[in-house]
């Protein structure tokens, strides 16, 4: 179908041919020789990635703090949009939907200041502890509170944009089976989870598929500015992401940044295919392709 | 469907056609390219006077290019300043020159990406902090400036003395011309006069950190007294040392040590002893407990609401005038105790640099913008302050008061070229005479042993990656006092020599005894 | 909201105080962060934030607004980028998404994997870079501020989910009745789907609003500065000024801090005021839309 056409030449020309250069990952990048006739490096620019002590514990860390944002925050969106859908009072509803984008407008420079205002010694968190009698936490010296302050600080930013996809999905659900469910005297809780959930189920998969494939990928605005590059909190956020942009702040080298960059790919590449591979078994046409 | 299905098909195929044939067309316009380095063949091989040479050189009239980083929206009327230093370009070498101010933010990445990208332009500012010198020069993007310097600019030449130039040689050649301000600095302290009248400090008698401590116990203000932060690595020769390479990376030289022996400074007696310090300090309150966080914004922020440190450290590079500055700024009067002798290091001397793109067009005609930019006064104060009546009110002959809110306040002089060509800005400096002062400290500095030696972090950037990466996991904590340097220090060194600390001080031996051979 | 799952009167006061909260703390940082805005720079710096200005000062806008001239063309110039931009987009993603959704169409998994895999890897910037500045020779061109981020694979696959909730009997029937593909497409399609129409449209502004890495790579023609660039790059230089000792007497009473604030606040507020105004729209459009016989 002729449709497909401009998507696909955009990608041809806007993606794929730009892919071309990851050669640069293997290469040693001068810039007066250009990007072909620079020498080959073979596996050099990866050094620092694999070579480094650091690297088990980045790559952990990438993928359980993800593996927390996906779980919990899917499941977070999922319960606001439902939540969102049994609003009856109208004032309500649009008090609440011109609040929900908010956060995802704001800058993470912006919400690190804010996070740093709640949890800095003098900061709001550790004054309402005092009311209880508990003692005032040093936040940014105590890297085992972080993946539960991340995980919160990234759902709150993602709540609402991500509600919003699975509320129009919601929507577009027939209200016959509503009605033909209360006549057949189901209750709210039962509705829900016969015929909101399943089908919903189609967007979450794919949503969380997705997100699978992204799952190496980390969002460097979260984990730079709301740590504050704190190297104090490195041993549990530390991420690929953060631990890359590092390395080149100092070495700043094009083949390198490509080299971690094509290693991200690689893993979610593998993940993704074998998520897939596994949602196809269960049910063929909920599967990603 | 069927004809359908063919139709689209095709069109996929020949979409996906032409992206390869336009990638095979790359491959030789890159390779073309690569083969077309500019080179400059100067015509004699005699030296001649420059004006002959500018005769043959300069038979068409050329269009000039210069990016550096500034507030854009402080220069939108830069197109002024441009007709007047084009008027003077115009008639002394036949060129104008076009202004390219690129934010701060944006500076570093969009400069990468032009020389990455092997686009057309002729000046960019660099140093070893922005647009990096290193990696420029490794990467290719720098024309060797040494022939077109003789050449082109023998005044820019002569006006920086030839120990310095040794400071920005990589493997012989010159790859960034030096913009003469400051290079010799003294390292000391600066603490606001109101607390020296209050606690009686005896400014005599402060020689070293330690000498603060009885003054923090009698600290009476309502916020600590010492900010913390990364005093060490900004100010080596305060401890006695010069750095080698990036001053975080493992491996400073003592110098007082004829062999100059490559150290690990963080397992010196000096780091240790200063750390051990700062954590008593922070325990006692002297530091805050937040103190890691405080970034210099933020300390600037407490200066500016009337809340000054009382520095636990001597580390500060104070250059002549510059208590004169801090008073202007904050309305209040500093004192300086100058500690250190100053002292030319490489990272100083090459601070500011203007460097020559590989893809400039015009590299002789380049270079004689520079040699004009640190000769003519005229054209330097144009570059730096602006058109007077516009942008500036002249006092006197040297002396002018910044327009408010003016459309063009680059606020960068140190940029431009020949600092000391400069106007002052506050009478006190004008009477002082501060750039006199200033060039006549440079000028009579002792220098660094290794000045003159530039480190290749070809051979070890793996592991200079990676040092910087436990640098920066360790640093703040430690030197705000917030780890306790028992267990945390050496856990410091033992991720440093995990990540090829000691690789890293052996090659950066193995260079400097190659170089001193050499000399 | 009119999908009706029918209650009881407690579940609505649990449903009402919990989203108000909710709301509440979405709303509370911006909150914050206008009343930082409109407070004296000393006076964030000592006291930090509150609901309310400890001392009201209006310095920080009129030290932004100097560049009045600036913003103003920085303003125009992203409107009519994310205007045209979304429109664009909604129309190739729409596009490329429908045929994927379709179980007739036999190139379905092959194109899929196609678009997948972009979303997978990616070039890097520098060939990017170097195709579209000395090959496409895109550079301080419109086009350009559109073409980044006109088709995301992301979307492209919430819309072909969206898609496949439309039966495919509809779409024989209208085959029998003797329509072509696009007729199809654009009278029955397009309006059983507004829902994901508006929300991905929604997402899609959202992006070409925030840009400002393009304007940082490809622009250089001061009347096509994003305005996320632009305030970006503000605040970068208020930075950079209040470090440099050289620049220390103009740097000393900035208003750093507040300045960031502001900005957020200017770069917010065009946008919460249209998806306010857009948001009754919205839910209209979609009891419009829900009726699917």
């Amino acid at each position: 179908m002729g449709m497909t056409l401009p998507g696909l030449v955009y990608l041809v020309l806007f993606a794929y041919v730009p892919m071309f250069g990851l050669v640069i990952a293997f290469k040693n990048y001068n810039y007066s020789t250009g990007l072909w006739n620079s020498p080959w490096v073979g596996f050099k620019n990866f050094d620092f990635l694999f070579a480094s002590q650091d690297a088990w514990r980045i790559t952990y860390n990438t993928l359980f703090l993800n593996f927390l944002f996906i779980f919990f925050g899917t499941i977070a969106s999922i319960g606001f949009a439902l939540l969102l859908n049994e609003i009856r009072i109208k004032v309500l509803s649009r008090f609440v939907q011109s609040t929900m984008l908010l956060p995802h407008l704001l800058s993470w420079v912006i919400v690190g200041y804010f996070v740093y205002a709640l949890l800095t010694y003098n900061g709001l968190v550790n004054n309402i502890l005092g009311y209880f009698g508990i003692e005032a936490i040093e936040w940014y010296n105590s890297p085992e509170y972080w993946p539960a302050i991340l995980t919160i600080t990234a759902i709150w930013k993602m709540l609402g944009y991500n509600s919003v996809i699975y509320l129009a999905s919601i929507l577009g659900i027939s209200s016959d089976y509503y009605e033909a469910a209360v006549i057949d005297g189901a209750g709210k809780m039962q509705q829900i989870r016969y015929i909101t959930l399943p089908l919903l189920s189609p967007i979450i998969i794919i949503l969380v598929l997705l997100s699978i494939g992204k799952i190496f990928y980390a969002d460097f605005g979260l984990f730079y500015n709301v740590t504050r590059d704190m190297g104090m909190l490195y041993s549990t956020t530390d991420v690929i992401d953060t631990y890359v942009f590092r390395m080149l702040r100092t070495v700043g080298d094009v083949g390198m940044s490509s080299a971690a960059g094509f290693y991200q790919s690689i893993v979610g590449l593998i993940l993704i295919v074998t998520a897939n591979f596994v949602v196809r078994k269960i049910d063929r046409e909920q599967s990603l392709f | 469907m069927g004809k359908k299905y063919g139709m689209k098909f095709w069109a996929t195929a020949m979409a996906m056609f032409l992206a390869v044939a336009l990638v095979g067309a790359c491959s030789t316009k890159n390779a073309n390219n690569g083969n077309t380095p500019a080179t400059v063949k100067p015509e004699n091989s005699s030296v001649t006077a420059p004006q002959e040479e500018t005769a043959n050189a300069t038979e068409e009239h050329v269009t000039l290019t210069w990016y550096f980083p500034g507030n854009v929206q402080k220069m939108t009327d830069k197109a002024t300043v441009e007709a007047e230093m084009n008027k003077i370009l115009n008639e002394k070498i036949n060129a104008s020159i076009e202004l390219m101010p690129i934010d701060w933010g944006a500076y570093d990445q969009k400069m990468n990406i032009m020389s990455a990208g092997g686009e057309a332009f002729d000046l960019m500012f660099t140093a070893p902090w922005s647009n990096d010198y290193y990696k420029n020069a490794a990467k290719g993007a720098l024309l060797p400036l040494n022939d077109l310097l003789d050449q082109y600019a023998p005044n820019l030449k002569s006006v920086v003395p030839e120990k310095v130039w040794e400071a920005t040689k990589i493997k012989g050649n010159i790859y960034g011309a030096i913009n003469w301000q400051i290079v010799a600095m003294p390292y000391g302290a600066q603490i606001a006069k109101k607390y020296v009248d209050k606690y009686d400090i005896d400014v005599a008698s402060l020689k070293t950190f330690k000498d603060f401590e009885p003054y923090y116990e009698k600290w009476d203000e309502d916020y600590p007294a010492f900010f913390g932060g990364d005093q060490f690595t900004n100010a080596p020769p305060y401890y006695g040392f010069d750095s080698v390479g990036g001053d975080n990376s493992v491996g400073w030289v003592k110098l007082d040590d004829p062999n100059l022996t490559v150290v690990n400074q963080y397992a010196s007696d000096e780091f240790r002893n200063i750390v051990e310090t700062y954590y008593s300090w922070r325990e006692k309150g002297f530091i805050p407990r937040d103190a890691a966080m405080n970034t210099d914004e933020r300390k600037a922020a407490l200066n500016n609401a009337g809340q000054f440190e009382l520095p636990g450290t001597f580390s500060l590079p104070l250059k002549p005038g510059s208590d004169l500055e801090t008073k202007a700024a904050y309305g209040e009067e500093f004192v300086n105790i100058t500690i250190t002798e100053p002292l030319i290091t490489t990272n100083r001397a090459i601070a500011t640099m203007t460097g020559i793109s590989r893809t400039s067009k015009n590299p002789e005609r380049a270079a004689m913008f520079l040699d004009l930019m640190s000769s003519d006064k005229e054209l330097y104060r144009l570059m730096a302050s602006g058109v007077e009546g516009k942008h500036y009110t002249k006092i006197s002959e040297n002396l002018i008061e910044y327009i408010a809110d003016s459309s063009y306040q680059p606020n960068s002089d140190w940029m431009f070229g020949n600092q000391f060509l400069g106007y002052y800005t506050t009478p006190e400096a004008a009477e002082a005479d501060i750039w006199a002062v200033t060039e006549k400290l440079n000028n009579e500095a002792k220098a660094s042993p290794l000045l003159g030696f530039v480190f290749d972090a070809e051979p070890v950037k793996s592991e200079l990656a990676q040092l910087d990466s436990v640098y920066s996991e360790y640093s703040k904590g430690l030197l705000t006092g917030t780890m306790n340097p028992a267990d945390k220090l050496p856990e410091f060194l033992d991720k440093l020599n995990r990540a090829g600390a000691d690789k890293v001080i052996a090659e950066k031996q193995r260079q400097i005894d190659e170089w001193k051979k050499s000399k | 909201m009119h999908a009706s799952i029918k209650g009881s009167r407690i579940s609505t006061v649990i449903v009402s105080g919990v989203t108000i909260l909710s709301a509440l703390i979405f709303l509370l940082p911006v909150v914050l962060v206008v009343s930082a805005s409109f407070t004296d720079e000393n006076t964030l710096t000592l006291q930090g934030y509150s609901l309310l200005p400890g001392k009201w000062s209006l310095e920080a806008y009129r030290y932004i607004l100097v560049n009045a001239t600036q913003l103003y063309m920085s303003y125009r110039i992203t409107i009519i980028v994310t205007l045209v931009g979304t429109l664009a987009s909604l129309f190739v993603t729409s596009l490329l998404a429908y045929p994927l959704s379709r179980r007739s169409f036999t190139l379905r998994s092959k194109i899929t994997f196609f678009v997948l895999f972009t979303m997978l890897f990616n070039g890097g910037l520098v060939p990017t870079y170097i195709w579209i500045q000395q090959y496409l020779e895109l550079k301080n061109t419109f086009g350009i501020l559109i073409l980044t981020g006109l088709l995301s694979p992301f979307y492209v696959f919430i819309m072909r989910t969206f898609f496949k909730t439309i039966p495919d009997s509809i779409v024989e029937s209208a085959y029998m009745e003797g329509a072509g593909e696009w007729r199809i497409f654009a009278t029955i399609i397009l309006p059983l789907s507004l829902p994901s129409l508006a929300t991905i449209g929604m997402l899609t502004s959202l992006n070409y609003w925030n840009d400002w890495f393009t304007t940082l790579l490809y622009i250089e023609d001061k009347n096509k500065i994003s305005l996320q660039y632009l305030l970006v790059m503000m605040m970068s230089n208020i930075q950079a000024a209040a470090l440099n000792p050289n620049s220390i007497t103009t740097a000393a009473k900035m208003p750093a801090e507040t300045a960031r604030m502001a900005l957020a606040v200017l770069s917010i507020a065009p946008i919460t005021i249209v998806f306010l105004f857009f948001q009754r729209f919205l839910v209209k459009g979609l009891t419009v839309g829900a009726v699917k016989e």
